[in-house]
């Protein structure tokens, strides 16, 4: 692994190590992954998938453009979730090929690491410039759908994902109050305003994404419906979202370790209790206070 | 009341409450106000209907700051909501969003006196996106672990009574970035906030407010150099003050 590798984002915010060619090499074996299991996704009831350490979770669009909502935590520990405002600062606002979604403190390590991304935007004289897959975006929301004057009675992103949350006998308040990751949405930023505007994705059908494990998680899909990115409808019978075929790969590799062997971390004592999860209790960090 | 929002969405917002409100400033009452030294974390509550100031003191210093609902911490600022309403940047008029299924205005913004110089990347104070360093950062760049914001932040909170698990979003109040409207890339460049400089928030729901006083200063040195030379870091000073003027409510 070369000093490039370890700092191949060095526009971001706060880059971090990565070693490109250990995911390049199984990407180039994307022949031999073997499926474990395969559901489609066509409602706005969203799917809760167990993705063990290892594996590759798989998105394909069956039907045209459809954005797809993605949060996830430790099923051992829900306080270890996906952290978008951090994996943001690490990976900017756009994930593609090699970018990493990245949990909260304190083991604030990567949860899942981009693999595959086909989505290929056109050059053609009359496309609008944007970028795909972006986190932070806020179009989950039901605030959202109703600024963008969406019809009531529709499920957002944030809300199939609460119910998937419900079932598992969490608090999604404590759960899904970070944002979460949005697969195939087109999003566009106003360089002098900077706000960012939804547009209709780029993605075509047979576009997909591919994800790597790099511990157990539960992952959280949900179906935007906003469809692929346009206005919404004003009547809620408009809404009809996408099929997307949601794929399990059987494990490809073991994760590489993290931190990388030699590289600077933290004393985790000062943050995790006995049992090793994140310490509920009202004080300073031992020595830092 | 005007109908703002980016680009097509439209968020209520009664613009002129807030133009009424600054104009009766010169009525506001001190309340109280505090001192943070360099390099430390901070925890006050205030009341809905106050205002209070962050003020640099002597130079630019970030503060990373976490908003929180005094009265459920459940409900706290929320980046993505506030950059899918608001934009990426904090300034006069701008309202500070919570958490759902509330979704609304935990503060607004009523003065900001950071007047940023130009840059070919338009960037501009008051970032709504890039969260706070922690000690994985300082490790990995520095070699070192000071009192990092996550630290901070966290001192912050035990002056509230909260733990750590209250640490989430934040604001990076006078720290100077801004979108790549091509990357998505955030890049930071030094501050242009001044000693005397503040930002004001006018409190719409009763409000715990967490800062950490950034030990990277004003932003002025990459990550990458964190550790090879000393970062100048500043104090902040904290005041309140009552306005007399009770919240609009949300919904309107």
């Amino acid at each position: 692994m070369t000093q490039t590798d370890l700092w191949s984002h060095t526009t971001r915010l706060a880059p971090k190590p990565i070693d490109t060619q250990f995911y390049a090499d199984l990407i180039a074996k994307a022949a031999d992954w073997i499926p474990r299991s395969t559901q489609v996704l066509s409602d706005l009831r969203g799917l809760a998938c167990e993705v063990r350490s290892g594996e590759v979770l798989q998105l394909q669009l069956l039907d045209g453009a459809q954005i797809v909502h993605l949060f996830m935590f430790n099923p051992e520990d829900p306080d270890e979730r996906f952290w978008a405002q951090t994996s943001f600062a690490t990976e900017g606002l756009f994930l593609s090929r090699y970018s990493r979604l990245w949990g909260t403190m304190a083991r604030n390590r990567p949860m899942l690491t981009m693999l595959a991304d086909t989505v290929t935007p056109p050059r053609r004289a009359d496309w609008v410039y944007g970028s795909h897959h972006p986190i932070c975006s806020g179009t989950g929301l039901p605030i959202h759908w109703r600024c963008a004057g969406g019809p009531t009675g529709i499920l957002t992103p944030w809300e199939q994902m609460v119910a998937l949350v419900e079932t598992r006998g969490l608090d999604p308040r404590l759960i899904l109050d970070k944002d979460d990751a949005c697969f195939f949405q087109k999003m566009r930023i106003e360089p002098y305003s900077q706000h960012l505007e939804l547009l209709p994705s780029d993605a075509l059908t047979g576009d997909r994404v591919a994800l790597f494990a790099e511990m157990d998680l539960v992952v959280l899909l949900a179906l935007s419906p906003y469809v692929d990115g346009s206005p919404p409808p004003t009547r809620a019978t408009e809404v009809a979202p996408r099929a997307v075929e949601v794929t399990l790969m059987n494990r490809v590799a073991t994760p590489l370790p993290w931190p990388y062997p030699g590289v600077g971390y933290p004393d985790l004592s000062l943050y995790l209790d006995a049992t090793g999860v994140r310490s509920d209790t009202p004080v300073p960090t031992a020595g830092r206070e | 009341m005007v109908e703002q929002g980016p680009l097509h969405l439209s968020v209520p917002f009664n613009a002129e409450f807030y133009r009424s409100l600054i104009a009766a400033r010169d009525t506001f009452r001190p309340a109280w106000s505090h001192s943070v030294p360099r390099g430390a974390g901070y925890g006050f509550r205030v009341q809905a209907g106050q205002a209070f100031r962050l003020v640099q003191e002597e130079a630019a210093q970030i503060l990373d700051t976490c908003f929180s609902n005094a009265d459920d911490p459940r409900e706290h600022y929320h980046a993505t909501t506030q950059l899918a309403l608001e934009g990426t940047q904090i300034t006069r008029l701008t309202r500070v969003w919570g958490t759902p299924p509330q979704s609304r205005p935990l503060c607004t913004c009523t003065a900001d006196t950071v007047r940023p110089q130009a840059n070919p990347g338009h960037t501009r104070e008051h970032g709504a996106l890039t969260a706070h360093c922690n000690p994985h950062m300082w490790m990995l760049y520095s070699g070192t672990h000071p009192r990092t914001c996550y630290d901070n932040l966290r001192a912050g909170y035990a002056m509230l009574g909260l733990s750590q698990r209250s640490i989430h979003d934040n604001i990076n109040m006078f720290q100077n970035t801004g979108l790549d409207p091509v990357t998505g890339d955030y890049p930071l460049r030094p501050g242009n906030a001044e000693a005397g400089d503040y930002i004001e928030f006018y409190a719409e729901v009763p409000l715990a407010v967490v800062i950490s006083l950034c030990p990277d200063g004003a932003g002025a040195i990459p990550v990458e150099e964190w550790g090879q030379r000393e970062v100048p870091v500043y104090p902040v000073r904290v005041e309140v003050y009552d306005t007399g003027v009770q919240p609009l409510g949300w919904p309107y």
